[in-house]
């Protein structure tokens, strides 16, 4: 129910031809909808034979993507936030390769997940070890508190 | 119900499901109860007798330690997720993947062991280190940084008691690393020759370690990496008719590839790595002296990172491409958080985690985005498919720009270069140099594959250009004016090579032959001077205060103390603003001269009003170390040079200066010898990328 309702959303934007925003540029109106077409599902749904539920599953993956990429750029207050929003950001892109298993039937994307599992977690490590260091030395994990080097 | 009628294979699923649910609240439940409780709650949750409601969200407190065990569950889940195939397919992968896994159980719990050794797991904050005199304690102070790579260093568990457990590590470990090292090439003579060296500089490794002082163990311990890189250099060079031949060999299902470009770009890499180890040495040794910190892994981890370097040089297809820069960036961040005692190096290596960790984010989307659409990531696929397309698909050019974006991080190149000079004042300054100068090259190499190679001429010219022609613009004046009013010496550094490498993007961007030529130069010229520039730098020592020069007018005592080397300093100055009888004038001229064939006019106006306004700031050092007159107050800022005779150092200062003299004459001063054979390696480079296979 939950999935037609969105699919017939889709739809009538299809007719409104938005998609084609970023191969005509005389179409090109900014605003969201320019924003979402990055994430390519629009473009993917019309461009190509690929199932409906692809399209979808990318443009979740895009979102999840980008909710993590804002949440690194914009958030000001706590390193550790921070490293989650890192990981968020790495799961969306693994969102993305399990679909390619899923719908494309590409074997190699699950072993490409798998690896970028690891690394992520790996990443991880490697961000709370400097942050634990840093903690000892002064006992501070706002990003505001990173400042000594600015000048 | 409904999914367990319509498809009963979910049924395992739910009943894991439902067990894991009854376990965690049956785990709430246990700890609700058995928990301590105050008799009176209320007076937690109502407002402290000043009268004001307490600010903000008070559960946001978290106890931090609680992360030195999360660390340790995030490499342990690790551990399951690649134990978890292999288990499963154990039949069919038979003796080799059982002998495997267990060397990668292996080095996970030498790891293990060296991180507790090393008192990372402990929930005190610090320790009082007893002796206070050790140079290389064996439990640090405080936690080092190196929570991943740690899994690799086993072989840094100094004791003078085990040494014959010592020895198993040691020579385990470089065995191990030596096969992951050179098994990529996929040359077994390659393999036995550097096993060799290995061995016999391992074994007399040994020897020293135990017979001399701990001081001595570092030395020993770094001139053992050079003679290894210098061993490599010498397996790989391309005259010795090894990897001769232009064929191109494929190992590894097609992730790897070494052909006459690679073999090339290795033997530079390798070279440069040697020589950064061997020039750093000295400063290491005192810094560690004085700072009684443990730098024993900084020679290793170095490796790691020319490790990944070279199979990010190598690599053919994009996810092994993505997987080496991961490598080489972790091994950075690592780097960059080393001198974990300094607030300021650890701020560095946060803040380049951050952003690195975001722009390699980037690329990996960019790669995804590449995967989904063309369902290859295989270079020569992706070339294929690229040149037979009219327009690039969306999604392609979406992931490319991603991708691209990564690599302008990796490169400090303009839209991405706001780390650049925080992380380069913060960090170690033999940090500084191996950023400035040896990951450049990798990274530019790899840039170099993708871009002619890849996309092609076709493609790259006909969309990419005006990208990388204002890529380079922005980056040529935003290090160019950020340099202007800098103070700090390091910074300084940083905004310089933002500039360096604006420079060096003019050569691709004219997108032809003698364009990669010029930019081949360029970056070989700028990795020369920054050599020069650092040997000399890292000798210096404010004589007050022990530590590094910060400041620029710092220098102004050191001319008057040692007129040889900073006349070598001036002309390194000299060639980094392209004054004509030098080796920045003639790697400028070939980038002009290929933008005036392009005809990318504007460019080469750009780029010359830049140059002139960074004369500026590259002759004022040069004033600072020869006219600054201020002697009424040199005593104040006073600053000398400090050679580490007391330990017997291989570099006697008058040998110092007449090698870097020589070292200097021989290279940068004769341009054109050294202009013959890169553009030898460039030629052969557009060659194996365009035109073979």
């Amino acid at each position: 129910m939950f999935l037609k309702s969105i699919s017939s959303f889709f739809i009538i934007w299809d007719q409104a031809q938005i998609f084609w925003v970023f191969l005509r540029p005389e179409l090109s109106v900014g605003g969201w909808e320019t924003i979402l077409n990055i994430f390519g599902g629009f473009w993917l749904l019309t461009h190509s034979e690929v199932s409906f539920n692809f399209g979808i599953f990318l443009i979740f993956s895009g979102l999840i993507f980008s909710i993590g990429a804002f949440g690194v750029a914009f958030n000001r207050k706590n390193i550790l936030l921070l490293m989650v929003s890192i990981e968020i950001m790495f799961l969306g892109i693994n969102l993305v390769f399990i679909s390619g298993y899923v719908f494309l039937n590409l074997e190699v994307s699950l072993v490409y997940a798998l690896v970028n599992l690891s690394i992520a977690a790996a990443e991880a490590a490697i961000g709370f070890g400097l942050l634990m260091a840093s903690f000892r030395n002064r006992p501070d994990i706002t990003v505001r508190g990173f400042n000594r080097l600015n000048g | 119900m409904m999914l367990l009628n319509t498809n009963e294979k979910y049924l395992e699923l739910i009943v894991f499901l439902v067990l894991s649910c009854i376990l965690s609240i049956f785990l709430l439940l246990l700890s609700y109860t058995l928990s301590h409780k105050k008799k009176n709650e209320t007076e937690k949750l109502s407002a402290y007798e000043c009268g004001f409601d307490p600010f903000g969200n008070g559960c946001s407190s978290f106890e931090v330690h609680f992360y030195v065990v999360g660390v340790l569950f995030i490499i342990f889940d690790l551990e399951i997720l690649f134990l978890y195939p292999w288990a499963i397919h154990l039949g069919v992968l038979g003796v080799p993947g059982f002998c495997g896994a267990m060397s990668f159980l292996g080095i996970l719990t030498v790891g293990f062991i060296y991180e507790w050794k090393k008192g990372a797991l402990d929930w005190s904050v610090s320790r009082v280190d007893k002796t206070g005199t050790a140079l290389l304690p064996i439990k640090a102070k405080r936690l080092p940084p190196k929570v991943e790579i740690s899994l690799f260093t086993g072989l840094v568990v100094l004791s003078k008691k085990n040494i014959n457990v010592m020895v198993y590590f040691l020579s385990f470990c470089f065995i191990s690393t030596l096969y992951i090292l050179v098994g990529f090439v996929g040359d077994i003579i390659v393999i036995l020759l550097v096993a060799l060296f290995f061995l016999i500089f391992s074994g007399a490794e040994v020897i020293t370690l135990f017979g001399r002082r701990m001081t001595l163990c570092y030395r020993h311990w770094l001139f053992t990496h050079t003679l290894a890189l210098i061993a490599y250099w010498v397996a790989l060079d391309p005259r010795w008719g090894l990897f001769g031949s232009n064929d191109p060999l494929f190992s590894h299902e097609y992730y790897l590839l070494t052909d006459f470009y690679t073999v090339h770009i290795k033997y530079y890499l390798f070279l440069c790595t040697g020589a950064f180890l061997q020039i750093t040495a000295e400063y290491l040794l005192k810094y560690s002296v004085a700072q009684k910190i443990n730098l024993i892994e900084f020679p290793l981890i170095i490796c790691f990172s020319l490790f990944f370097m070279l199979l990010l040089v190598s690599s053919f297809n994009l996810f092994g491409a993505y997987v080496a820069i991961e490598g080489l960036t972790f091994s950075l961040y690592i780097l960059a958080g080393m001198n974990y005692n300094s607030q300021n190096s650890l701020e560095a290596g946060m803040k380049y985690f951050c952003l690195g960790a975001l722009a390699s984010g980037f690329f990996l989307f960019g790669v995804a985005l590449v995967f989904i659409t063309t369902k290859t990531l295989d270079f020569l696929e992706l070339r294929f498919l690229f040149n037979i397309v009219d327009e690039l698909p969306l999604l392609v050019t979406f992931g490319l720009i991603f991708i691209f974006f990564g690599f302008w991080f990796k490169l400090s190149i303009f839209p991405c270069h706001a780390w650049t000079p925080d992380v380069y004042e913060g960090v170690l300054t033999p940090v500084t140099l191996f950023f400035a100068t040896v990951v450049k090259l990798g990274v530019f190499s790899f840039l170099v594959r993708t871009l002619f190679f890849l996309m092609g001429t076709k493609v790259f010219l006909f969309f990419w250009v005006p990208v990388f022609l204002f890529v380079a613009a922005g980056s040529i004046v935003v290090g160019g004016l950020g340099a202007l009013r800098q103070t700090k010496l390091k910074k300084f550094i940083g905004y310089t090579s933002i500039n360096q490498m604006g420079y060096m993007f003019i050569g691709v961007s004219s997108g032809d032959l003698l364009g990669l030529q010029a930019s081949f130069l360029y970056l070989f010229f700028y990795v020369i001077t920054g050599f020069t520039f650092f040997a000399i730098l890292l000798y210096v020592t404010d004589s007050r205060t022990g530590k590094d020069v910060l400041f620029i007018n710092q220098l102004s005592f050191f001319g008057r103390q040692s007129r040889n080397l900073s006349f070598i300093l001036a002309l390194a100055l000299f060639s980094m603003a392209g004054l004509p009888p030098l080796a920045g004038f003639f790697g400028k001229f070939f980038l002009f001269f290929s933008a005036f064939k392009a005809g990318n006019h504007s460019l080469i106006v750009l780029g010359l009003v830049m140059n002139v306004i960074s004369a500026f700031y590259y002759l004022r050092i040069v004033k600072c170390l020869f006219f600054e007159d201020s002697s009424e107050d040199l005593e104040s800022r006073g600053v000398s040079y400090l050679f580490c005779a007391g330990h017997e150092g291989f570099l006697d200062p008058a040998v110092l200066d007449s090698t870097i003299l020589v070292f200097l004459c021989v290279i940068a001063l004769q341009p054109f010898m050294l202009n013959a054979c890169l553009s030898h390696c460039a030629t052969l480079a557009l060659a194996s990328s365009c035109l073979s296979y």
